[in-house]
């Protein structure tokens, strides 16, 4: 394991030091919920679509493997190369392998999470390989040496500005030049030429359907699209849990995913890939990395679900205020917070306390994951291995204590309602004090309710 | 056990116990008192059984399953003699109503609760309302009740629920009910998540603040005491002109 | 063991089973007159819908929104129409195709609800000239018009139809600071040609 990675309220206490760009970040994924709910919205039956979504995957992950051999034998029928990899180390080698077979000194890489999660890119370029990503927010990120914020806006927590300073100093694009447009443009010619010059495409996978051995990838911009047919060699790096059983299941997800992630009706670019083009080959790399382990906790299944369409970051308020990498994780946000315990129990600890629990991307979720509920079973099971601070653990075990003895209870809050009335300011507002840092605390009256208090 | 109890004006009473949040016990009797007496002037004879402490979900929502079940198994056995118990707080009402199942406590075992406005609203069945109070009241939806209880409908979703805390305060003579342009996001309060995430909880409430000031809402109103104990501080603490109210004070024609 | 068999292995142990496969979907009958909706979506994604009595009318079209179209480079599928300006071996030359102007090339199921066009992947000689060519024109037969991605999957799947693209307006991006633009990388515009009756 990697060394320790920054706790949550920390990295996002510094996200919000920035008032005005927190609020800027706030305000423009809030315009993305805001669009996907008036996209979800236009469909009348959308809570039954996102019902249906659910049962689908429900019953893929009850037959997972089923399913899964079902998918190789179908996808080799049509002209493509299965491989499996357990977890990191054996997906890099295997790509990498591939791509050295082939001769390949340059890749063109679409949106892949998954290639995040590996992280195949500084593998890749410690051998030698040029890899370009091709989405334009991941290009920025990538130019900037960061990762992703988001899994669908991975730029978003760049402005213009920045994005100009970026562009300029590796593009060459003029100083100043902050035009979405032009700087578009300036992204446009430079990445269409890499094209040419890429040796294989490296994209994602949206959806991957068994009975057909079908690939369905999703873009806005057409680069996946490009990556996967302008070099004849394309390798597709997918989850285990990415499968639909049939075909027709497509339409319940390409319906979801859009409306759900951007607010758009579909992506412009929906591509479905059953075998190689003529002349090409097709390499599908499946990773396991952590997911059969995760299907095997009931409680937590659920999050097997995901679609990656981003929706429970839009909403999520904590995600809006602290920015996607206040999270130290590949998948950040609601969905992060429930997958990343998991793989990484002892780094992640403080991310299913980063949410207030409110529910909402629970609400969004298309695949109607429990979002909020598995947040609080994580908790429950970093209590659990004691991984919670000592001051909690304390807390919780006197707070029983007292909670089951009304005599106790009421002496308790007298107590607390004492001190706080005669304790000075300067001491009851000292740096413990978190709550009273940007807060005041209520004014205690001399009696509880309970103990004869009134108006 | 015993209890405070009172008599109920109308011959068609509802007996129901009073479940007071352990933070409104503690910081807000005004609170409780209102309730109170807003559930009697409709009808209900009032219990407000003494032995009760807390619902247990500060714990629960650290992650302490083990160490809530006990306080639960407290609450339930303080509250297991009553058809009916109303209890000012959503989140609580979820707490009991949604998560103690979770603790497998048995279904049958678990007390019968009801928040507040929805208690009013579906059980009372109340459609009229003898008080005023006339100013501009944003409402603020507490999450839990929100979205664990469907008091209204999640601004995410869609469905058809009743917004009961709406339908009430629209009751009282001379209030203006303001539409606010995030109408049910979270305030940042979440327990411990207030402590243990200050900076965004802090960030979130001052927006949520803020969001009811461009409606120039004179009052915010919420069926959670808890989210308005973390907006008043914050209110107090910047000395803003907007303030706090639980809607059974506003229910109550109380001053607030 | 290979990996293969090691990730099945640990899958069968965890996997659950039991659950029943829902019943194949149908969506709510839509509200709108299906043109109307398809020219709306089409309009929101940036794209945009020219109605044609029949293919005859689609030459005077471009001709009149690309006066100089002679002297442009254009792969047609409709060479009756517009003819193919490129020499064959271009079609297997990537570099080339990265010039093209123009393509002009028969889509076939029309979703009403978000102006998705299938393209089957063996409509055009090289797949990438659909993302290659700086404008795209789709020509769709109206009677190809159908209200949801229910109907458009459940025929593809009846045809064994299963390379394709779904095609909604022209490539654009919003990574900029949430600022849409039109044309990201692929093409620039997407004029979609509906010809016929309904």
């Amino acid at each position: 394991m990697s060394a320790r990675t920054e706790a949550h309220p920390p990295a996002a206490a510094r996200f919000l030091d920035d008032g005005a760009h927190a609020a800027w970040h706030d305000a423009a994924l809030w315009n993305v919920r805001d669009r996907r709910d008036k996209a979800a919205a236009s469909v009348p039956d959308w809570e039954r679509l996102r019902e249906q979504a659910t049962r689908i995957k429900q019953h893929t992950l009850a037959h997972l493997p089923d399913y899964l051999e079902q998918f190789e034998r179908a996808a080799r029928a049509a002209g493509a190369t299965v491989h499996w990899a357990k977890d990191p180390e054996e997906f890099r080698v295997l790509v990498h392998g591939l791509l050295k077979q082939h001769g390949v000194t340059s890749v063109a890489k679409s949106k892949s999470m998954l290639t995040e999660e590996c992280a195949l890119n500084p593998y890749l370029e410690a051998q030698g390989i040029e890899v370009v990503d091709t989405d334009l927010g991941e290009r920025v990120v990538q130019l900037n040496q960061e990762h992703p914020s988001h899994i669908v806006l991975p730029a978003i927590h760049l402005n213009k500005q920045q994005i100009g300073r970026i562009f300029e100093k590796n593009l060459g694009t003029a100083p100043g030049n902050d035009s979405a447009e032009e700087l578009t443009e300036a992204a446009r010619q430079d990445l269409r030429a890499r094209y040419l010059h890429a040796q294989a495409g490296i994209t994602g996978v949206n959806f991957a359907v068994a009975e057909t051995g079908t690939l369905v990838v999703c873009t806005n911009e057409a680069n996946a699209d490009l990556g996967m047919t302008v070099p004849k060699l394309h390798i597709a790096c997918m989850g285990l849990e990415k499968l639909v059983p049939r075909f027709e299941d497509l339409a319940v997800f390409t319906r979801l995913l859009a409306r759900s992630g951007t607010g758009q009706a579909i992506t412009a670019y929906t591509s479905h890939v059953t075998g190689p083009a003529p002349g090409s080959e097709l390499h599908i790399v499946l990773l396991d990395n952590g997911r059969s382990a995760l299907l095997a906790r009931d409680r937590f299944r659920n999050a097997l679900k995901c679609i990656r369409c981003g929706a429970c970051m839009n909403t999520c308020p904590v995600f809006r205020r602290s920015g996607g990498h206040s999270y130290n994780h590949v998948i950040p946000g609601p969905i992060g917070s429930v997958l990343a315990p998991n793989v990484a129990f002892e780094q992640t600890e403080t991310l299913p306390f980063a949410s207030s629990l409110c529910g909402s991307c629970t609400e969004v979720c298309p695949v109607k994951i429990d979002l909020h509920k598995q947040l609080l079973y994580w908790r429950e099971e970093l209590a659990k291995e004691g991984r919670v601070p000592l001051s909690k653990q304390l807390g919780a075990h006197v707070f029983t204590f007292v909670a089951t003895r009304p005599w106790l209870f009421k002496l308790g809050g007298r107590m607390m309602r004492l001190s706080l009335r005669i304790t000075p300011r300067a001491l009851v507002y000292g740096p413990w004090n978190a709550w009273g840092k940007r807060r005041e605390l209520p004014v205690p009256p001399k009696r509880s309710y309970l103990d004869g208090g009134r108006p | 056990m015993r209890a405070m109890t009172s008599a109920a004006p109308t011959t068609q009473s509802l007996r129901a116990a009073l479940m007071v949040p352990c933070y409104v016990d503690q910081f807000y009797p005004a609170v409780a008192d209102a309730a109170r007496r807003v559930l009697e002037r409709h009808g209900c004879e009032v219990v407000v059984p003494k032995q009760q402490t807390c619902c247990g979900q500060p714990m629960l929502n650290s992650g302490f399953a083990k160490e809530t079940l006990p306080v639960a198994k407290h609450c339930c056995k303080v509250f297991a003699d009553f058809e009916y118990v109303v209890c000012p707080s959503g989140s609580c009402t979820a707490m009991v109503r949604e998560h103690y199942r979770d603790l497998w406590l048995d279904d049958a075992k678990i007390p019968r609760v009801f928040e507040f406005c929805e208690f009013l609203h579906d059980v009372v069945g109340v459609r009229e309302m003898d008080v005023s109070f006339p100013h501009r009241v944003g409402i603020h939806q507490g999450c839990h009740g929100l979205r664990e209880l469907r008091l209204a409908q999640p601004s995410e979703s869609f469905g058809c629920a009743t917004d009961k805390t709406r339908a009430l305060l629209s009751l009282v003579r001379d209030i203006e009910l303001v539409n606010l342009d995030r109408p049910d996001e979270c305030c940042g309060f979440g327990g411990l998540f207030a402590v243990s995430e200050e900076a965004v909880s802090v960030g979130m409430g001052r927006d949520r603040v803020a969001c009811h000031e461009r409606a120039h809402a004179e009052i915010i109103a919420s069926g959670d005491m808890s989210c308005l104990m973390h907006l008043e501080g914050i209110i107090r603490r910047e000395h803003r002109a907007v303030r706090v109210a639980h809607v059974a004070q506003i229910l109550a024609g109380d001053r607030v | 063991m290979s990996s293969r068999d090691t990730i099945l292995k640990a899958l069968r142990e965890a996997a659950p089973g039991g659950v029943e496969a829902p019943a194949m979907y149908t969506p709510d009958a839509p509200a709108a007159d299906l043109l109307e909706s398809f020219e709306f979506r089409l309009k929101a994604c940036g794209g945009e819908l020219a109605v044609l009595r029949s293919v005859e009318e689609l030459a005077p079209l471009l001709s009149a929104r690309w006066p100089d179209l002679a002297e442009r480079s254009v792969y047609s599928t409709n060479p009756a129409a517009v003819p193919t300006s490129l020499p064959e071996a271009a079609f297997t030359d990537t570099a080339a195709l990265q010039h093209l102007d123009l393509a002009i090339v028969d889509g076939c199921e029309c979703v009403a609800e978000n102006a998705a066009v299938w393209v089957p992947a063996g409509a055009v000689p090289h797949r990438s000239l659909l993302y290659l060519a700086e404008h795209l024109v789709l020509i769709v037969r109206r009677d190809a018009l159908l209200p949801t991605m229910h109907e458009a999957y459940a025929r593809l799947a009846q045809r064994g139809d299963t390379s394709g693209y779904f095609i909604a307006g022209p490539s654009k991006t919003s990574d900029i600071a949430q600022c849409l633009v039109i044309g990201a990388q692929g093409p620039r515009s997407c004029l979609v040609c509906m010809v016929g009756d309904a």
